[in-house]
């Protein structure tokens, strides 16, 4: 079906098939009951007619078949007949009383049916010898005829007068009964047609425009039974007309209800339509911030209800869609990254900073588990930990790690919070981190600055104390205490510079000759701690000690390069086997140097 | 519409006679002609002569009995060589059952056909009337053997066609008025008549003629034919106490009568003068018992009995010669036979005169004849251009009737 696209031609055709319906129905149902009241009311009509027309009918043919009768047996007329010139003197008298009544007359015919006196009934003149005469000639029985005279049916009766003195026929009475003068006493419609026939009637296709009942009208004389078939017939062309004007009417009516109808459907659909573009023309404004008050429907209709409540709903709108962008704004500009997450735990909305934060797109995230955001080993916090205490307080806070699309763990400041709606209902939880990685990065250079030695680079003491403090108790390791022989002879001599530059030469020496995995770390001055671990036996470590502290040459620039040949002392203690304590073990080495030293420098003690 | 010819002789004439009679009558007519018509006559074309009568009445005899008078003039004439020279004369009838239709149409017919010179009409008056207008529309002779009605003859019609051989009313009348007056001493009268144009005939007569006689005509009384009873009539005729009654009608009327008046007390039984219709049939038949307590009389112009005519007894002989009876007492009818006897003769004369088979040079004729010395009478003129009647008064004669149908005459 074609969806009309205008208010106008959606009234206009509801309302027209509406009324096209009920014109229809209305108009079927009243032709229905029309048609069957016509033909119920001309049924009885028929009835009350053909009761008429036998009544009728059998009281004026009683009386002139008796009538006829007694001129056929009447000694006058038979008189009449065998008389001649003179006759009328009786005859004419006898006829004319004869004659008296209107509806039928009476002839005298000769043997041969002709006219053997000349009555005042001047219609019998224009008879053109009836059937039933010349049968009557041949059986000199009664015989019945209709004929037509001018446009009016008669029933001829032609009656043998046989008179005692002759065996033969001597003459007849012709009765005429004039069918149409009967009926007409009857006050019939004229519409009402009589036709009248000896023979059964037939229904010919003509008769499908006429009701049309026919009857056998019987009776008895003398004996003998005569009958005649009736027929009456009544157009159906007034009945028509008269339903047609009914419709007419009716459609004259409904033709005049249609022009008004169209008319309100046309003046209601622009009117609404207006209504509803100016309701549309306020929702735009009120959308777009501008007041029109010309617009606004104070009616009291239902336009004007919906005008009034869409305005208010759109001003809420208005201000909730401001919110939203300023929200929406934050959202997507917060340094945080926010993610947002619905019942199920896939991420329903992400800001930039988060995509910026952890490579992936939004597209890569959205609708997808949040889980893979987060970090599921040791490192981070339990995802079920702070699922746990989201659901039990609603929020959590604290530093986790992600994991960005490179898998780079990523330091955050996590604050997970459930996103409630108008009922206090969780739609899901709002996530915001925090990236720390600046902070950890801060942190962890100021804890190396405390553990390094400025000039070296290498571990500090306190790196050092640290690194030892890690070793486990099942290590097996050697401390060495390095002091430079002579050291303060190159400050002395080349200044401190130099001195610290023969200590960073001395600190590169030492990091390589010592075996590999050794720790390192300047204890002061020329003072170098290193922690040796020990997989030999301890001669065949103190071998190797020897090699790597034999003399080696630093280079100055004092005036041009000096070369400097330097020896070295060391004291040695050996976890476990020394002590297995640190700070003894710190001591034992220490005095071990000390002795070196003593025992008259480069040599390991 | 009946067509009767001569020859054979139809079977529907023979009226109540009896079977045997009409089977050796009709053995015996063929047999006649067939051996007095010589070989040339019968080849000359015949020359017709119609006949009209109610030969379907079953009562009425007038038609057979006219017919067996015409056939025996014919079987004369044509026995001395015919008219014209050898033509013969032929019988064509035709039954008009009492009807003055059928009448009517039958005298067109008749007149119609080739070498037809005359038609000779029957016993109803009123036919003979009826037929008049045609006659003189196609100008054939109509000649009455039997109708008394005065308008029979007496008409405006010039030429008249319209000729009688028979009694008329305009003295039979009189006559039976008379004979009321003179044999029953009757002052006052009754007339009980038919209601045709017999009838009005008959009442004109007594109308005109009562003036002139003793007898004065108090009570007239109209009948219709067929009427089953005449009792109010004869009941009027004693309330005005009248003496005698004149009586016009036929057979079966007159039946009625007698046997009304034989109802009556002697005293109350009146002498009745009636006109010959009655006896035109088998009135005896019809009232065999009563009519010996009835005082009837019935006018006639002929009789067989004691007639010494030449001519009378050669019909007479024929008849029975023809017809099986034995006496002449037995032939009904003998007005009719004689009538039309002579008519045929007369007829015969004036084609012989005519020279021609014309009907109207035969009319023109007829009022030429010579004398003829006929059964009924000496017609020393027959017919003038006056007279189309050829009897008077002079042949007037009163019969009783016997149950046995015979007609004596009486003083």
């Amino acid at each position: 079906m074609v969806r009309l696209k205008t208010l106008k031609a959606q009234i206009s055709h509801d309302v027209f098939r509406l009324f096209g319906t009920y014109i229809f129905g209305v108009t079927s149902i009243s032709m229905l009951l029309a048609v069957y009241g016509i033909f119920f009311y001309q049924q009885e009509e028929f009835k009350h007619y053909k009761a008429l027309v036998s009544t009728r009918l059998d009281s004026e043919i009683s009386a002139s078949f008796r009538q006829a009768n007694d001129l056929a047996h009447s000694p006058e007329v038979w008189t009449g007949l065998t008389d001649s010139s003179g006759r009328g003197s009786y005859l004419l008298p006898l006829l004319e009383k004869a004659n008296q009544h209107k509806n039928y007359k009476f002839d005298l015919l000769d043997y041969l049916g002709r006219f053997f006196i000349q009555s005042d009934n001047t219609a019998g003149l224009l008879l053109d010898t009836p059937a039933n005469i010349q049968k009557t000639i041949e059986d000199s029985q009664t015989h019945l005829e209709l004929v037509t005279i001018d446009q009016s049916d008669y029933l001829t009766v032609s009656v043998p007068v046989t008179a005692n003195f002759t065996d033969s026929t001597i003459g007849m009475v012709l009765l005429q009964l004039d069918l149409d003068r009967i009926m007409a006493t009857l006050n019939f419609p004229d519409d009402l047609e009589v036709n009248y026939s000896l023979i059964p009637f037939v229904q010919d296709a003509s008769a499908l425009s006429k009701h049309s009942e026919a009857f056998k009208f019987k009776w008895t004389d003398a004996g003998h039974d005569y009958a005649i078939h009736i027929q009456l017939q009544q157009s159906y062309l007034s009945a028509f007309l008269f339903v047609m004007t009914g419709l007419a009417v009716s459609l004259a009516f409904g033709g005049l209800l249609f022009i008004r109808l169209r008319r309100w459907t046309r003046q209601f659909s622009e009117r609404t339509t207006q209504r509803l573009d100016d309701l549309v023309q306020l929702a735009s404004d009120t959308v777009q911030g501008r007041s029109n008050e010309s617009l606004m429907d104070n009616s009291g209709d239902e336009i004007s209800k919906v005008s009034t409540a869409l305005q208010s709903m759109l001003q809420k709108q208005r201000i909730a869609t401001q919110k939203q962008a300023v929200f929406s704004r934050v959202f997507e500009t917060a340094a945080e990254a926010i993610l947002i997450t619905n019942k199920q735990g896939l991420v329903m909305d992400v800001n930039a900073a988060l995509t910026d934060m952890t490579g992936y797109t939004k597209e890569e995230l959205v609708n997808q588990p949040a889980g893979r955001l987060y970090i599921k080993d040791e490192i981070g916090i339990d995802l079920p930990t702070i699922a746990e205490s989201v659901r039990r307080h609603g929020a959590w806070r604290g530093e986790t790690y992600f994991l960005s699309k490179q898998k780079t763990q990523l330091p955050v400041l996590l604050s997970v919070s459930t996103l409630l709606d108008a009922d206090g209902m969780s739609q899901g939880h709002v996530s915001v981190f925090s990236d720390i990685r600046a902070i950890r990065d801060a942190e962890k250079r100021l804890k190396d600055l405390l553990n390094e030695d400025q000039l070296t680079g290498l571990p500090n003491y306190r790196g050092f104390l640290e690194y030892i403090q890690s070793k486990g108790a099942g290590a097996n390791f050697a401390i060495l205490f390095i002091d430079l022989d002579n050291f303060k002879n190159i400050n002395d001599t080349f200044g401190h510079d130099q001195g610290d530059e023969v200590i960073r030469q001395i600190a590169q020496h030492l990091k390589t000759e010592l075996p590999a995995g050794n720790f390192l770390c300047r204890r002061s001055g020329d003072e170098f701690i290193a922690v040796l671990d020990v997989h030999q036996p301890i001669t065949a470590f103190q071998e190797k000690l020897k090699q790597v502290f034999k003399s080696a040459v630093f280079t100055v620039n004092h005036m041009g390069t000096v070369h400097i040949t330097a020896t070295f002392s060391a004291g040695a203690a050996l976890f476990p086997d020394h002590s297995q304590s640190i700070h003894e073990l710190l001591i034992y080495a220490d005095t071990a140097l000390l002795s070196a030293k003593e025992s008259g420098r480069n040599q390991i003690k | 519409m009946a067509k009767h010819f001569s020859t054979p002789l139809p079977g529907p004439c023979v009226g109540r006679l009896k079977m045997a009679q009409v089977l050796v009558f009709l053995v015996g007519a063929w047999a006649a002609q067939a051996l007095a018509q010589s070989p040339a006559l019968t080849q000359n074309p015949p020359v017709w002569i119609g006949f009209d009568d109610a030969y379907g009445v079953k009562t009425n005899t007038s038609a057979i009995v006219s017919e067996w008078g015409i056939k025996a003039a014919m079987e004369e004439i044509n026995n001395n060589g015919g008219v014209l020279n050898g033509r013969p004369l032929k019988l064509m009838t035709t039954d008009n059952k009492g009807v003055s239709a059928r009448g009517k149409d039958n005298f067109v017919q008749l007149a119609g056909t080739k070498d037809l010179v005359a038609v000779l009409s029957g016993k109803y008056s009123p036919i003979s009337v009826e037929m008049l207008p045609e006659a003189h529309r196609l100008n054939v002779p109509l000649i009455s053997v039997w109708g008394s009605a005065d308008p029979i003859t007496d008409h405006d019609q010039k030429p008249s066609y319209s000729f009688r051989v028979s009694l008329k009313d305009d003295w039979g009348v009189e006559a039976m008025m008379k004979r009321l007056s003179s044999k029953y001493m009757v002052r006052q009268a009754c007339a009980i008549l038919p209601n045709t144009a017999w009838g009005r005939s008959a009442e004109k007569v007594i109308q005109e003629k009562s003036a002139q006689n003793t007898t004065k005509f108090s009570v007239v009384r109209w009948y219709n034919w067929g009427d089953a009873s005449l009792k109010e009539h004869y009941k009027a005729c004693l309330d005005s106490r009248t003496q005698g009654l004149l009586f016009v009608g036929n057979e079966k009327e007159g039946a009625i009568l007698v046997k009304e008046i034989a109802t009556q007390t002697p005293p109350m039984r009146l002498p009745v003068v009636a006109h010959w219709g009655a006896v035109g049939g088998t009135l005896h038949e019809l009232v065999k018992e009563e009519l010996s307590m009835v005082r009837i009389d019935f006018i006639q112009t002929f009789t067989f009995i004691n007639n010494k005519r030449p001519r009378a007894v050669f019909l007479a002989e024929w008849i029975l010669k023809n017809n099986g009876l034995k006496s002449t007492l037995e032939i009904p009818s003998p007005v009719g036979a004689a009538h039309a006897y002579d008519t045929v003769h007369l007829l015969a004369k004036a084609i012989e005169i005519a020279q021609s088979t014309s009907p109207q040079k035969v009319r023109d004729a007829l009022e030429k004849l010579p004398a003829f010395n006929g059964a009924v009478r000496h017609y020393a003129k027959p017919f003038t251009s006056q007279r189309h009647d050829a009897l008077d008064k002079s042949q007037v004669l009163f019969v009783k009737l016997t149950p046995s149908g015979q007609l004596i005459p009486q003083d």
